[in-house]
């Protein structure tokens, strides 16, 4: 640090940078020059059209807090003079929506200021998150038919371990979208050291260079409605079932009632129409969420779009991509079709559950799988179609039998319980829970190179499961009593916000595993003053 | 993907050929042990325990038993669930403390536990996201205090020493914190 002539005029405390402050009161410092604050940019609002977009998500809100008096509302009867208490509560419950969602769109604002993205929002409750642009995990567009009407979009920011989204702006221009996405994405790049070129916007503004698009998977609206054809709906039809055989017993029927509906051609065509109607609510959903579904490589982002009243964009930097996870339910095979989950640490909420898979590809034909895995597991070098992947220990397979005896015969007790002697007849099922498992235990497969972890299981849905051996967590052997009688071990490889589990294999392959996923060589402990 | 290498080529760390048929013994374990105190520790839980869940429990079910059975069947049944934990909270807590053995390696945190579930699990240095030392009422009669490891992957995988020294509890989660790295997310 220079000296300064005595004499010389002291500076104020603003002209000396932070780390340039004399520490010693006999030396004095020529003041360095600091460079000018950087302007700071505008906070921005969101879209005036957001009071009408955020009514009815506000609403929902409100009813979900408030539901006890809502429900003692509806319930509570209208005895005399209730009806004021009554309208008293349905004001105040619209008023409340009202404010809530006024005070939302008066006090969210956000900008993007010294490499963070910062939202700040709340009247009473003020809250300011400033995102680090590192820990962003995937960036999403999402459109209902609201806002594809006035032309609005809503931007979700999510990062990693939280099921809340840590940025929602839930009204925006499309332009405007497109802005911040492009900036973030720079900023997001920017941490990585690789920022992309800017380009005049078409605003005139500096935009992020947009990289080549590849498309790897193109939907139609009849490989959506296979998608949903193609789902499991057995859970469907149980509920269906169980709902019928309710109301039909509420109904309080005569025996000669019960007798005619137990009919053999009355049950038959109503399972059949259980079905149906199960298949087609299925297929309606997924061509609702599916429909024109697209998944393109830009650069090294994933960006997959999908949904016909509700378009949802969902940009998936391959960086942070945990696992993949491809289906093959037997349904789906024939048909020549997989599915492909992307899944990063982020915990999106949506439709009331935790939703973990970020990039859903519903029907990728079986041919490309392999491609669109790679595409999202880049630094996986190994191909889980083709490869020769390990078998379970023949043990697992002894163990799957006693597993499949005991639930066998628990189901025999059970029905027993219900229908009486004959119903020990389900012991029948043995020799087929014996044959599914030994079915099953041949396909259970896993493969752990220098760079990932696969594994494969199931007989009619066939899951696959890739991951990047970067990307771990944590790993675990287990052993459960039956396992170490047997001599086995399960190795359960963890990512962040999910976990793959190999299949049994012998301990000591699984100690080798688990050595060789954990740490090259064995060390010696650190040494710990305590320890 | 035609640019992936043949299968052959991949590294495979454990190839069909290496997976045995005979039983082999566990690992060497780690080295580090929890403190003593931890064995009077869990017994106080488990009495604490018995005493105001399965002593309820216990006479719920005898007598819900006895109402429809023979009332012998209900005392039995009553006396077995109360008998089966008083060992179990005498027993178990020594077993449990001799199963728990702990190790920080140069790049991870090693924890073996387990009595009837064995389980040995690696958490690398790098990929811890914060450290948490906590002590509860009975764990500050007893001088310990549990350290909880958090990484990125969840609460279920999170790993937890549960009885240190309040000294050794220190040291390990200092040791823990001070890495930094890559965290994979």
């Amino acid at each position: 640090m220079p000296c300064r002539d005595v004499g010389a005029t002291m500076a104020s405390d603003a002209e000396w940078a932070e780390d340039e402050r004399p520490t010693d009161p006999g030396e004095l410092m020529v003041p360095q020059p600091v460079p000018p604050p950087e302007e700071e940019p505008p906070w921005r609002s969101l879209h005036p059209l957001s009071l009408a977009a955020n009514l009815v998500p506000q609403a929902w809100r409100t009813a979900r807090a408030a539901w006890p008096i809502l429900l003692a509302l509806f319930v509570g009867g209208g005895s005399m003079g209730m009806e004021t208490v009554d309208l008293s509560l349905l004001v105040a419950f619209f008023g409340m929506t009202l404010v809530r969602t006024l005070t939302h769109f008066l006090t969210l604002r956000y900008r993007v200021h010294a490499g963070r993205f910062e939202v700040r929002s709340g009247l009473l409750n003020r809250q300011a998150r400033a995102l680090d642009p590192a820990r962003i995990q995937n960036i999403e567009r999402v459109q209902n038919l609201f806002h594809r009407a006035v032309g609005l979009v809503e931007v979700r920011v999510e990062t990693a371990g939280d099921a809340s989204t840590q940025g929602l702006l839930s009204a925006v221009s499309v332009d405007e979208a497109a802005r911040l996405q492009g900036e973030l994405e720079r900023l997001v790049r920017s941490t990585r050291g690789a920022p992309e070129p800017l380009v005049a916007g078409p605003d005139g503004e500096e935009v992020a260079e947009q990289p080549p698009e590849t498309p790897l998977v193109e939907g139609s609206a009849v490989e959506a409605i296979a998608y949903g054809l193609s789902r499991r709906t057995v859970g469907t039809v149980a509920v269906l079932t169980a709902v019928f055989a309710e109301v039909f017993g509420r109904m309080n029927p005569s025996p000669e009632a019960t007798r005619q509906v137990l009919q053999p051609t009355v049950i038959g065509p109503a399972v059949l129409l259980a079905f149906a109607g199960s298949w087609g609510w299925s297929a309606g959903r997924a061509l609702l969420k599916h429909w024109k579904f697209t998944l393109v490589k830009q650069g090294d982002r994933l960006v997959n779009e999908e949904g016909l009243t509700t378009r949802r964009r969902v940009e998936i930097p391959v960086q942070k991509v945990q696992l993949v996870r491809a289906d093959e339910p037997l349904l789906r095979r024939w048909m020549g079709y997989g599915s492909v989950l992307i899944e990063t640490a982020a915990l999106g909420f949506a439709d009331g559950q935790v939703r973990q898979a970020e990039g859903v590809v519903p029907m990728v034909e079986r041919d490309a799988l392999p491609e669109v895995v790679q595409a999202a597991t880049p630094k996986v070098t190994v191909d889980p179609w083709t490869a020769e992947l390990l078998p379970a220990h023949w043990r697992a397979l002894y163990r799957m039998a006693i597993a499949g005896v005991v639930r066998t015969v628990l189901f025999a007790a059970a029905v027993w319980w219900f229908v009486g002697p004959w119903g020990w007849l389900a012991l029948g099922a043995l020799p087929i829970v014996a044959i599914g498992d030994w079915l099953e235990w041949r396909r259970e497969r896993w493969l752990v190179t220098d760079a990932s972890v696969v594994v494969r299981r199931g007989l009619l849905r066939r899951s696959t499961w890739v991951l990047d051996r970067a990307k771990i967590q944590s790993v675990e052997v287990v052993q459960t009593p039956i396992m170490r009688w047997h001599g086995l071990g399960r190795v359960v490889v963890r990512v962040a916000g999910n976990a793959v589990a190999l299949p049994d294999v012998a301990l000591d392959v699984a100690l080798g595993v688990f050595q060789d996923l954990t740490g090259a060589t064995p060390q010696p402990p650190v040494p710990m003053e305590a320890a | 993907m035609s640019d992936l290498p043949a299968p052959e080529e991949a590294s495979i760390i454990a190839p069909v050929s290496a997976v045995p048929s005979s039983t082999p013994d566990a690992p060497e374990a780690p080295p580090h042990a929890l403190a003593p105190a931890a064995v009077g520790l869990w017994r106080l839980q488990r009495f604490i325990r018995l005493g105001v869940v399965v002593l309820p429990f216990s006479i719920a079910a005898g007598i819900g038993l006895s109402t429809v059975t023979h009332w012998g069947v209900g005392a039995i049944v009553g006396g077995a669930l109360l008998l089966v934990n008083l060992v179990l909270a005498i027993v178990w807590p020594p077993l449990q403390y001799d199963a728990f053995r702990y190790a920080v390696r140069h790049h991870d945190l090693l924890v073996q536990s387990g009595v009837f579930f064995r389980r040995w699990s690696s958490v690398p240095l790098s990929r811890i996201q914060h450290v948490d030392s906590r002590q509860g009422p009975l764990e500050r009669m007893f001088g310990v205090q549990r350290v909880l490891v958090y990484t990125a992957a969840g609460v279920s995988a999170d790993g937890v020493i549960p009885a240190l020294t309040e000294d050794n509890a220190t040291a390990l989660r200092d040791a823990l914190s001070r890495r930094g790295g890559d965290d994979g997310v």
